[in-house]
C-alpha cells in the first residue's frame, strides 16, 4: 500500500539532493508531487506562490564593509546579503529562485547555484545551499529540516546583478505547520552590483559592435578630473567632475548633464600658496558615498559626502581611485601611495619615481579573484609605468597627461587608456590598449579628440556590454560605449 | 613712411594661466619642465629694476616674470584675481579685497597685507600715480589680517587699476638689486648678466624653464649677431644681423614703451610744450626705423634744431637709447645749432630731469596698458605728475598727438619683437613664465 500523497511528497524531498547539481526534470517531478499533495490536507506544498514581478528588485546602497574588500561582484553581493540578513541558524538552507534574466545570460542555473553557494559560505560554515533554482514553496519543503530558509531572488538587467534575500522560519513540528503553513519572512536583504569579469563568465560573449560616441555639452569648461559613481546601477551615468572653480556631481539624463550637487572650491579650500601652472587633479569615489577630490590648484584635497559637503581636509594630496593618496611636491606628485587621512587604512606602495598623472582600478578576474592595478606617468616624461599587485609591470612610451586603467570589456584583463603626448589639440587622441597576462599591450581602438582631452573616467556598463569610457574635452563630455 | 605693424595676437600682459581665468583649449601632453633660455638685451643690467618706475625698460620687459599684481586680465580684458582671493567687493565699510593666504616670496619671506599697502603706496608715488589717485589710500583691516580696504572705490575700476604691472606687489624689503617677489622666476644679478631661476614658491605657478640668462648687448647689432650665431635663443628686434637664422620664428608681443625726447630749461623757447613733438614729426620714418622704433612720424617739413648748441643727454648704460641718441643728434644738428649726444650716469640724469637742468634728454616711458586711457595716463605721468592727478579727457590715444601738448616728444614706440629659436614656446606673447623648450 502506498503512503498517502502528503507523506510521499515530503519523504521524497526531505534531506535529498543538497549541494549537487540537478537536471531540471527533478523540479518538474517535484511539481507533479506538489499537485498530488494538493489533494491531501493542508501542507507547505499548498502555500501560495509569490509572483516574481519583473523589475521588482530595488537598487541597494552598497554595503561599505563588503565594498572595501577586494572581491568580485558575486562575492561582494553575497557578502552584502549575508551582512544584511544577519545571523542565521546553523544548518540554514539557501535556495535560489529562477533568475529573471538578461537575454545574453547563458548559464542561469549555474549562476543561481553559484550565488546560493556564495551566500551560504558568507552566512556561516554550516549553512547549506541548493544547487538548482526552486519556487518558494518547494524551497520551504527543502528547508524543513534546516528550520530556516534563505530564499534568494536574482535579477540581471542593465549591466547589473540585483538580488534580494528573505529569511523564513520553517516550522519543524506538524501542528506548527498546520497553524501557519507559510510564515512571512522575518528579515530581508537586498544587494546590487555592476557586472564584472566573474559575473560575465555566465554570459555569452558580446558580439563585436561599432563604438557609439554620445557627446554632451559640458557645463564647465575647466574640467581637470572626472570619476564615475556607482549610485545608480543600470541607470543613468553619474559623474563627479572637478573643475578649477568648483566640484560637481551630475547625472546624464536625456542627453544633457544635470547637476544635482555642487561646491565651489573657494568654500572649502583656498588657492594653494604655490600651485602648478598645469594642474594635476584626481577624484576617488569611496565606500559610503564618500568622495575624495584633490587638485594642485588648492591648498587641500577634500573628502566630501554624497551631497558634496566637506567631511575632512586631506592636505596637499591627490587620491588614487583604489585607495590612498600621493602627496604633491614642488612640480609633481610623489610616486608613493599612502593613507589620505590618519584614520584611513594603513598600506603603501612605492613606485620610486615622481609622477604627474595617476590611475588605478581593481579588476575582477574570471575566477572571481581581484587584482589591483596602479598606473602613473613619470613626471616630466611621456612614459607610464603600470603595475599589478601580483608583481607584474610594464613600461609604456609616448603617453600624454591623462591616464585611466579599467577592465572596459569585463574580460578580466585591464585596459590602459592614454592620450597623446602633444601640445597641439588637433593632434590629440584617446588610445585604448589591453594589457593581457602574457605581456605586451594590444591596441583595441583609438578616438581622435581634436579639441584636446582634459580628463578620463570609466563608468559601469548600462547593459551586459562593456563599461562606458567618459572623455572630458574642453567643452564636451564624450560617452564611448 | 610708417612701418605697418602686424596685428598683435594677444597682449603680452594677458596671462591665460591665471587660476580663475577661463582655460585655453589644451592638448593632452604636459609642458616640459626644464631648459635654459638665453637672450641679450640692449638695456642696462647694472641698475636692477623697479616695477613701479615709469622709465624702467627692464621692468617693462621682465617685471611680470618676477612680480605679480593683485589682478590680471584675461583675453577678453576682464580682470581676474591672482594674488587676491576674489574681485574687490563693496561692503558696509567700503570696498575691500583679500590677499591669498600663505603667500611667500622667492626667498621664503611671507607676504601679507602690509606688503600690499606698502607697495601700492610706493607705486602711487611713481608710475601708478595717475592710476591710483582716484582711489582712497589702501588701509589695513585690523580685524582681518589679509584684508585691505580702499574707501568707496568702484570695485571694477579698482580691479582694473590693480591689474596694471606698475602696481606690482613687492615685499617691504624690496630694493632694485634685491628682486625678491612672488613671480615665476627669481633674479640673481650681476652687472653684465642676470640669471632668472625658477621660483618654486611662485604664487601663480613656477616657471617651466629652469632659467633665463640675460646678458647686456653692446648695441643692437650685437644682439642680432649673437642670435644669428646661435649664442642666444631670442633675437632682439630681428632674426639675425647679416641674414636670418635658419628656422627662426618671428614674433611681436606688442608695445612696451616709448622713447621720448625731453626739452629742458636750457633749450630756451624750444622747451615749450609741443615743440619737441613738432620737431620729431619732421623726421622721416626711414631715418629711424632701423633702430627698432615703430609708429614714427610722417615727415612734414625740414628737420632742424633751432635752439642753442645743446647736449642731447642719454643714460650711459643703455645701448639702445645711445644708438637712438646718436642718430637723432645727427638728424637735428645744423651749423650754429649743433646737437651732440652725451652720455651721463642715470643718477645725474634723474637729478637734472627733476630740476629741468638740461636742453635735450632722451628718455624711456613704459606703457601702462593697451588702451587709449592707459596711453594718456602713462605720458601724463611721465610729463608732469600734477597732470596725471587730474587727467583731461583726450580725443585720441595716439601718443604722438598727445605729446603735442606735453613738454616732450615721442620719438617712436618700442615693441617686444624679434625672433626665437624654433624649439622655444611661449615667447610669442612674451609670457616668460609660460615659456618652455
Amino acid at each position: 500500500m502506498s503512503p498517502p500523497p502528503r507523506a510521499r511528497c515530503c519523504n521524497a524531498l526531505t534531506g535529498s539532493r543538497i549541494h549537487r547539481a540537478r537536471p531540471p526534470q527533478i523540479q518538474r517531478r517535484a511539481s507533479a508531487l506538489l499537485v498530488g499533495c494538493a489533494l491531501g490536507i493542508a501542507s507547505p506544498c499548498l502555500s501560495a506562490e509569490p509572483r516574481l514581478v519583473p523589475g521588482a528588485l530595488p537598487d541597494a546602497t552598497p554595503n561599505a564593509a563588503c565594498a572595501e574588500q577586494r572581491m568580485g561582484a558575486l562575492r561582494r553581493a553575497a557578502c552584502a546579503i549575508a551582512a544584511d540578513i544577519g545571523p542565521v541558524n546553523e544548518g540554514a538552507l539557501v535556495v535560489p529562485a529562477s533568475i529573471e534574466r538578461d537575454a545574453s545570460l547563458q548559464r542561469p542555473i549555474e549562476l543561481a547555484a553559484r550565488m546560493a553557494s556564495l551566500i551560504a559560505s558568507a552566512l556561516g560554515p554550516r549553512v547549506r545551499s541548493v544547487a538548482e533554482p526552486a519556487t518558494l514553496s518547494f524551497a520551504r519543503s527543502l528547508a524543513r529540516s534546516a528550520k530556516q530558509l534563505v530564499f534568494v531572488r536574482i535579477q540581471v538587467a542593465d549591466g547589473a546583478l540585483r538580488m534580494s534575500a528573505e529569511l523564513y522560519p520553517i516550522a519543524g513540528r506538524f501542528w506548527d505547520r498546520v497553524k501557519n503553513p507559510a510564515p512571512d519572512a522575518s528579515r530581508r536583504a537586498v544587494a546590487s552590483q555592476a557586472l564584472d569579469a566573474e559575473a560575465k563568465a555566465f554570459f555569452a560573449d558580446a558580439p563585436s559592435q561599432a563604438r557609439k560616441i554620445e557627446k554632451i555639452a559640458a557645463l564647465d569648461r575647466d574640467t581637470v578630473a572626472l570619476a564615475c559613481t556607482s549610485a545608480k546601477l543600470g541607470g543613468s551615468v553619474e559623474l563627479v567632475l572637478a573643475g578649477r572653480r568648483r566640484v560637481t556631481r551630475a547625472r546624464i539624463d536625456k542627453g544633457a548633464l544635470a547637476v544635482f550637487a555642487a561646491r565651489a572650491w573657494s568654500d572649502v579650500s583656498p588657492v594653494a600658496a604655490h600651485p602648478l601652472r598645469e594642474p594635476i587633479a584626481g577624484i576617488a569615489t569611496r565606500a559610503n558615498d564618500v568622495i575624495d577630490v584633490g587638485s594642485s590648484d588648492r591648498a587641500d584635497a577634500v573628502r566630501f559626502d554624497a551631497g558634496l559637503s566637506p567631511l575632512a581636509h586631506l592636505g596637499r594630496r591627490i587620491p588614487w581611485p583604489t585607495g590612498g593618496c600621493s602627496s604633491l611636491l614642488d612640480l609633481s606628485l610623489d610616486g608613493s601611495v599612502t593613507p589620505c587621512a590618519a584614520t584611513d587604512p594603513a598600506g603603501s606602495l612605492r613606485f620610486g619615481v615622481e609622477a604627474d598623472a595617476i590611475a588605478s582600478d581593481a579588476v575582477t578576474l574570471a575566477d572571481g579573484s581581484v587584482r589591483v592595478y596602479h598606473a602613473l606617468r613619470i613626471a616630466n616624461e611621456s612614459v607610464a609605468l603600470v603595475r599589478d599587485d601580483a608583481g607584474h609591470g610594464i613600461r609604456v612610451e609616448a603617453v600624454g597627461a591623462q591616464l585611466a586603467i579599467a577592465d572596459l570589456d569585463l574580460d578580466g584583463q585591464p585596459e590602459l587608456v592614454t592620450t597623446r603626448d602633444t601640445l597641439d589639440p588637433a593632434q590629440d587622441f584617446v588610445l585604448v590598449r589591453t594589457w593581457p597576462m602574457t605581456g605586451a599591450l594590444v591596441e583595441r581602438f583609438r578616438i581622435p579628440v581634436p579639441s584636446g582631452v582634459r580628463a578620463l573616467a570609466v563608468c559601469p556598463a548600462q547593459s551586459a556590454g562593456p563599461r562606458i569610457l567618459v572623455i572630458a574635452t574642453s567643452d564636451e563630455l564624450w560617452l564611448v560605449r | 613712411m610708417t612701418r605697418v605693424l602686424p596685428a598683435p595676437t594677444i597682449s603680452r600682459r594677458v596671462f591665460l594661466t591665471g587660476l580663475a581665468a577661463s582655460g585655453s583649449a589644451r592638448a593632452l601632453g604636459r609642458t616640459h619642465y626644464g631648459g635654459l633660455l638665453r637672450l641679450k638685451l640692449p638695456w642696462p643690467l647694472s641698475a636692477g629694476l623697479d616695477p613701479h618706475d615709469a622709465d624702467d625698460a627692464l621692468a617693462a620687459l621682465l617685471g611680470a616674470a618676477l612680480f605679480d599684481c593683485l589682478y590680471a586680465r584675461d583675453a577678453s580684458g576682464r580682470a581676474y584675481p591672482t594674488l587676491a582671493t576674489a574681485l574687490p567687493e563693496r561692503s558696509a565699510t567700503g570696498t575691500r579685497l583679500e590677499l591669498r593666504p600663505n603667500l611667500v616670496t622667492a626667498a621664503g619671506h611671507p607676504l601679507d597685507a602690509r606688503d600690499v599697502v606698502w607697495s601700492l603706496g610706493r607705486a602711487r608715488q611713481r608710475a601708478a600715480l595717475g592710476l591710483l589717485e582716484r582711489f582712497a589710500e589702501p588701509r589695513l583691516d585690523p580685524a582681518a589680517k589679509l584684508t585691505i580696504s580702499f574707501g568707496n572705490a568702484d570695485p571694477s575700476e579698482l580691479a582694473d587699476a590693480l591689474s596694471k604691472p606698475v602696481t606690482a606687489i613687492l615685499p617691504r624689503h624690496f630694493t632694485r638689486q634685491t628682486l625678491d617677489g612672488t613671480g615665476a622666476f627669481v633674479a640673481l644679478l650681476s652687472p653684465d648678466r642676470w640669471l632668472l631661476k625658477r621660483n618654486r614658491f611662485a604664487a601663480r605657478g613656477a616657471a617651466f624653464l629652469d632659467a633665463i640668462e640675460i646678458k647686456r648687448a653692446a648695441d643692437l647689432a650685437d644682439a642680432l649677431r649673437s642670435f644669428e650665431a646661435g649664442d642666444t635663443d631670442v633675437g632682439w628686434l630681428g632674426a639675425g644681423y647679416h641674414r636670418a637664422r635658419p628656422g627662426a620664428v618671428r614674433f611681436d608681443a606688442g608695445a612696451f614703451g616709448w622713447v621720448v625726447l625731453r626739452t629742458g630749461k636750457d633749450a630756451g623757447g624750444w622747451a615749450a610744450p609741443g615743440v619737441a613733438q613738432r620737431l620729431l614729426d619732421t623726421i622721416a620714418a626711414s631715418r629711424l626705423a632701423h633702430l627698432g622704433l615703430y609708429e614714427l612720424g610722417e615727415s612734414s617739413g625740414i628737420t632742424a634744431w633751432g635752439g642753442p648748441p645743446s647736449d642731447l643727454l642719454v643714460p650711459d648704460d643703455c645701448p639702445h637709447l645711445q644708438e637712438i641718441a646718436r642718430a637723432l643728434a645727427a638728424l637735428l644738428t645744423r651749423p650754429g645749432h649743433e646737437v651732440r649726444a652725451v652720455s651721463r650716469t642715470r643718477s645725474e640724469l634723474h637729478e637734472r630731469r627733476a630740476r629741468g637742468a638740461y636742453a635735450l634728454l632722451l628718455d624711456f616711458v613704459r606703457t601702462l596698458g593697451p588702451t587709449d586711457a592707459d596711453t594718456l595716463l602713462a605720458l601724463l605721468t611721465a610729463a608732469d605728475p600734477n597732470l596725471a592727478r587730474r587727467p583731461p579727457r583726450a580725443a585720441t590715444g595716439n601718443a604722438r598727438q598727445l605729446a603735442r601738448t606735453l613738454p616732450f616728444g615721442v620719438v617712436g614706440t618700442l615693441r617686444i619683437s624679434g625672433a626665437h629659436a624654433p624649439d622655444v614656446r611661449g615667447i610669442r606673447e612674451w609670457n616668460l613664465a609660460g615659456a618652455s623648450r
